[in-house]
């Protein structure tokens, strides 16, 4: 070992509180190295000159003075907490104050007052242990569902309107629908208008909205769009097979594409392109040679996409009430059962995301098979 | 006979302030010592020893007896000195006096000992209050360190849990501190007198 690292460990080796492998080490460099050996001692001799100092007393009236500074604090009657409170602690203190009036304004100039407060934020842990009836849970599916849509959309609920949320318009959205909600999803649940929001309810559904937006929100399909998968196979004849290919996947990178596939021994190649450039790129690969038959197909695919969305919907519904049912269990049993189909329900909604996801994707990259002659 | 440490504590708890007063005379020294030590003046001293046993009083209620008063004790005045080095940096304190340097320790302990010659006597004043200037010219982090373990007696685990770091960190520290005194010690020992045999 080096004598740098043995110098290291010199003064815990005093101590004695080395590994035993170290003071092994330790012991055996000292063994043999004279200069490590008396740096050894020299430090030994102050901590010893340290250690040996003798013992200080005070002055003949101390004790006295304790007792009057002791005498003297209790005199004082200060709360504990105050005891030992120096200048600079009360602007501490202060300082700390002011920050929370800072918040706490910030906060009401934002949400208003705290009385204010319960329309717009819920906990969800309050009434825990009130029952849910089975028209609660159909209202907390509808508005879920409801603040889904609103979220995928990024539209304004019928009837709502902001003017009404306070005079600053700076009003969170989402707890404002969440508390208004809107039956959006045409179906045939029984909601009375107007009728009144039970917080309860209220705290369960933020929990579960939170969530959901965590599982259950969905790209949105385009529907003001067409969606449509856009594919073309044409056969294209060249006098030149060999340079033709590369110009195909040229063109395709310069519309924003990709060659997908080629195969020289079948004369078979497969672009991607952007959905609006299918149109260009397919006019271009015409232009690079004589084009007898071509096959371009339209695929709307929208109510497949719109079916993975509901599917994904109605899985994310279905993992909420599996979460309060959880919460809710009376027995490990139950528990258990609602664990293991939260655990399919949740694998299912993933399967269905992937697909809505790739089905989407295709909507977007058009498809160009090309048979070279 | 002198009651012990757990009755004076019972009775202090109760309000009784002479069983308190007891408890300051019994462990004034040590508290006292430590603070000397530390500070290097009597005036300092004095202040961080009383306010020490303040904080004692104050805290006495909560002593549970896990450890042994004098541990405890010996914690409390280490946090007082952590707290003083604080203040000090807060505040840009500079000592303007020196006692050690000037006056020798005046009140120095004659319990101990074979009662030496006065020249004896005067070269081993001079030579603890060179060890005292020694300390004193450390930084405050080498300083408080050496106190707390070499004065005190503080085990690694204690010092690192009053100076809320790791045990890495205490032992790296009291390596660098134990050094930098060293240095200290041989620079001024020569200026000390080389026939000086306390000095050897």
């Amino acid at each position: 070992m080096q004598c740098l690292k043995i110098e290291e460990l010199l003064s815990p080796y005093l101590d004695g509180i080395l590994s035993p492998a170290e003071r092994e080490d330790v012991a055996s460099h000292l063994a043999v190295c004279t200069n490590c050996r008396e740096k050894f001692e020299a430090l030994s001799e102050v901590v010893d000159i340290m250690k040996n100092l003798p013992e200080i007393a005070p002055p003949p009236e101390f004790s006295a003075l304790v007792m009057a500074k002791v005498a003297a604090d209790k005199k004082t009657g200060r709360a504990a907490i105050f005891k030992n409170f120096n200048k600079n602690n009360w602007s501490r203190a202060f300082s700390l104050v002011a920050a929370f009036v800072l918040v706490f304004g910030v906060t009401a100039l934002l949400y208003g007052m705290p009385g204010q407060w319960r329309n717009i934020i819920t906990t969800v842990n309050v009434h825990r242990n009130e029952t849910i009836t089975d028209d609660q849970i159909n209202n907390d599916k509808r508005v879920d569902i409801s603040f889904i849509e609103q979220t995928s959309e990024s539209s304004e609920p019928p009837g709502s309107d902001r003017s009404d949320h306070g005079e600053t318009g700076l009003m969170e959205d989402k707890p404002e629908r969440a508390s208004q909600p809107v039956d959006v999803t045409g179906d045939d649940v029984p909601v009375p208008a107007g009728a009144p929001v039970i917080p309860q309810k209220m705290a369960e559904k933020e929990g579960a909205i939170f969530q959901q937006v965590a599982y259950g929100n969905v790209p949105a399909a385009g529907k003001e769009s067409s969606n449509l998968v856009r594919s073309a196979t044409l056969a294209l004849s060249t006098e030149d097979p060999c340079v033709v290919p590369e110009k195909i996947s040229d063109l395709a990178d310069d519309n924003g594409g990709y060659l997908e596939s080629g195969d020289p021994d079948s004369g078979t190649f497969a672009v991607k392109v952007p959905a609006d450039r299918f149109q260009n790129v397919l006019n271009g690969i015409r232009e690079m040679g004589g084009t007898n038959t071509s096959l371009i197909t339209n695929q709307d695919v929208s109510e497949q996409l719109y079916s993975y969305e509901d599917n994904i919907r109605e899985l994310a519904n279905e993992e909420q009430m599996l979460l309060v049912a959880m919460d809710r269990a009376s027995s490990p049993v139950e528990s258990q059962a609602a664990r293991a189909r939260l655990a399919k329900v949740r694998n299912d909604m993933e399967n269905q995301k992937k697909l809505h996801g790739k089905l989407l994707n295709d909507t977007k990259l058009a498809t160009i098979i090309v048979n070279l002659r | 006979m002198q009651p012990a440490d757990e009755i004076l504590i019972k009775k202090s708890r109760n309000g009784d302030m002479e069983a308190f007063e007891q408890l300051v005379r019994r462990y004034e020294n040590k508290v006292y010592t430590v603070a000397y030590r530390f500070l290097g003046n009597h005036a300092d001293a004095s202040d961080l020893a009383q306010d020490t046993f303040l904080r004692l009083y104050h805290a006495l209620p909560n002593f549970r007896g896990e450890s042994s008063f004098m541990t405890w004790l010996y914690r409390i005045t280490a946090n007082a000195c952590r707290d003083e080095i604080r203040r000090q940096k807060k505040y840009h304190i500079v000592s303007l006096d020196n006692e050690a340097e000037n006056n020798g320790d005046y009140f120095m302990s004659r319990v101990s000992g074979l009662i030496p010659s006065p020249e004896e006597e005067v070269e081993r004043k001079e030579f603890n209050n060179m060890i005292q200037q020694c300390i004193n010219s450390l930084s405050d982090e080498h300083r408080l360190i050496l106190v707390m373990r070499e004065v005190q007696g503080l085990s690694y685990e204690e010092i690192a849990d009053i100076l809320k770091c790791s045990l890495g960190t205490v032992k790296s520290r009291l390596s660098r501190a134990r050094q930098a005194f060293k240095d200290k010690f041989n620079s001024r020992r020569e200026l000390f007198g080389k026939d000086s045999r306390l000095a050897k």
